[in-house]
């Protein structure tokens, strides 16, 4: 492992703003979730099922949100370092895709570290209080849609910094950093809003459907989980071939789009940055 | 290729193919009527420049004549937006992933991460292949210990502090041509004196940047360019612009002539005008224009 890459994850891991957000923050609505919002223990099989699905939706959201909290502090990072990394990439050793490679890798990897810690404190908390554990069926499968998730907001932040770079518009960063937990809260909203088709097209809308299956089995509606969860009514269910092309296909789009911003990027001067 | 690898030829190990060998006599930056400006409308800040850059070099302008924006375009950093610079014949815009090159003092190049300034050390003498301890050791030589760097992060340090870790970062990178911005600024007294000795002492190819004049007599056998509103001036020797005094007006005699908004001003030996060496700094000619 590179002296870069090695820096760029300890960055991430003991960055006090990225912990904050990414871990204590979702852990306040973890404890609220578990202790607060969800019922009672379950004696029969079927309050057994309802309990472990209730947990699996826990994680699912609340981990996309902290996932998405860490991507504003991308977005932030990939703008301050835009000169440095282009002074880095012309005059070190490191090339262009070296750089990008390795500070891809190095956060994608603290996004699955907070993305797990949250995954991790959702069923140790849900033991604790139902003495039931909710490992998810598919872990692989939990694992790989976590990368997934990752990988698109690492290339959604990637992206709205270059936006910002190129048009010049270095004061809208405060907004639009945000972009990435709008469309984490977007996502939350189907806990209680059916989006129907819009979950496929609305980016991060289809993630929570692939946790949600790998985690507990079954296939799951195109939103309004809670309702779902209470079994009231029949709701859509999701097509999930469709939902995995559907993130496929954004992470496709952030990369080809940030990589031509990336060409006509020279960096923000820290003049500007200070404004 | 090890056959054309000879007196007068410098092996550059990590360079590719045509970077492998070249003239030790080709080490120069060079300007061809260069234009910068960071906005399409926006009146370019450089404007068209000519220059070569060998040894050692003093840039001397007020604040806001653009020698920082000059050295941010020379590193890559500023849109060129006519004109080219060439680093030891090659065109800029082709060089990439090349240690050796070039190194600039620039604050906002050193800080990448949200870690300490020791870190940040770390990583550039790594990616520089710059000498760690000799490093240290300079830094500690102008007050900067390494207990420091690992309490506090680079925007943390002073600002005089935060120059010299910039500026020591680029004089160990191993670099062939070395940008200083202003290294001086906001440098107490003492760690002016110290880093004045360590310039003097460097082998390597140095171009300075500074609105301070008293610098003319310390580094008297530097090559010189005047900068202003964009525009330079030279080169002369900086010991000859010590005994130059600063007319405003079109002097006949004058050894140079420039304008700056809109007023003559001339360069010339004898009683006239103020000598240049006096002004302490070149922000005074503002004051003079209104005197």
């Amino acid at each position: 492992m590179t002296l870069y890459l090695r820096l760029k994850i300890k960055d991430m891991l003991t960055n006090p703003e990225q912990i904050g957000w990414g871990i204590g923050f979702i852990e306040f609505w973890v404890l609220m979730w578990i202790f607060i919002f969800s019922p009672a223990s379950g004696e029969t099989l079927w309050k057994v099922y309802v309990i472990k699905t209730n947990i699996t939706i826990a994680y699912s959201f609340l981990g996309l949100l902290s996932m998405s909290s860490v991507a504003i502090g991308l977005s932030y990072s990939l703008f301050y370092t835009s000169r440095a990394a282009r002074y880095i990439t012309k005059f070190t050793k490191v090339s262009i895709l070296r750089f990008i490679v390795e500070d891809f890798l190095g956060s994608l990897l603290a996004i699955l570290i907070f993305a797990l810690t949250i995954f991790l404190s959702v069923i140790g908390f849900s033991y604790a209080k139902f003495r039931i554990l909710a490992l998810p069926e598919n872990p692989l499968g939990v694992i790989v849609d976590l990368v997934m998730a990752g990988v698109a907001l690492y290339w959604l932040a990637y992206m709205i910094a270059l936006v910002v770079i190129v048009s010049g518009r270095t004061r809208a960063l405060t907004m639009t950093s945000y972009i990435p937990l709008m469309f984490g809260f977007i996502a939350y909203s189907q806990l209680w809003v059916d989006l129907g088709n819009l979950a496929y097209i609305i980016p991060l809308c289809s993630l929570p459907a692939l946790l949600t299956y790998h985690g507990i089995g079954v296939y799951p509606p195109t939103g309004a989980y809670l309702l779902w969860l209470a079994g009231d009514k029949p709701l859509p269910v999701i097509n999930l071939r469709l939902a995995a092309i559907s993130v496929f296909m954004r992470i496709i789009i952030f990369i080809t789009l940030s990589l031509i911003l990336l060409r006509k990027s020279r960096g923000v001067p820290m003049e500007e940055i200070r404004l | 290729m090890e056959k054309f690898f000879y007196k007068g030829f410098l092996k550059i190990s990590s360079f590719k193919k045509t970077w492998r060998y070249i003239r030790c006599n080709d080490l120069m930056i060079e300007l061809v009527n260069l234009c910068v400006r960071y906005r399409r409308r926006q009146e370019p800040i450089i404007k068209g420049v000519h220059a070569k850059f060998k040894d050692k070099h003093l840039i001397l302008g007020p604040n806001g004549s653009g020698k920082t924006t000059l050295f941010r375009a020379i590193a890559g950093l500023a849109p060129i937006s006519s004109g080219r610079i060439l680093i030891d014949g090659v065109n800029l815009d082709e060089i990439h992933n090349k240690p050796g090159v070039l190194a600039i003092n620039l604050s906002e190049v050193h800080h990448v991460f949200h870690l300490n300034a020791y870190d940040h050390l770390r990583l550039f003498m790594d990616l520089t292949g710059g000498d760690l301890d000799l490093t240290v050791e300079m830094l500690e030589d102008l007050g900067l210990s390494i207990s420091l760097l690992r309490k506090r992060k680079p925007w943390e340090l002073s600002a005089g502090q935060r120059k010299a870790f910039s500026t020591v970062i680029a004089l160990f990178s191993n670099a062939k041509h070395v940008l200083l911005d202003e290294p001086f600024e906001q440098l107490d007294p003492a760690r002016k004196g110290r880093l004045i000795e360590h310039l003097k002492e460097y082998k390597g190819i140095l171009l300075l940047n500074t609105h301070e004049t008293w610098l003319l007599s310390t580094l008297k056998d530097w090559s010189t360019h005047l900068m202003f509103e964009g525009k330079l001036f030279g080169p002369m020797y900086a010991g000859n612009l010590v005994k130059v005094n600063l007319v405003i007006g079109d002097m006949p005699d004058a050894m140079l002539k420039f304008t700056i908004s809109g007023k003559m001003y001339s360069l010339m030996q004898g009683k006239v005008g103020e000598p240049l060496s006096k002004l302490i700094t070149l922000d005074r000619i503002y004051e003079l224009s209104l005197s």
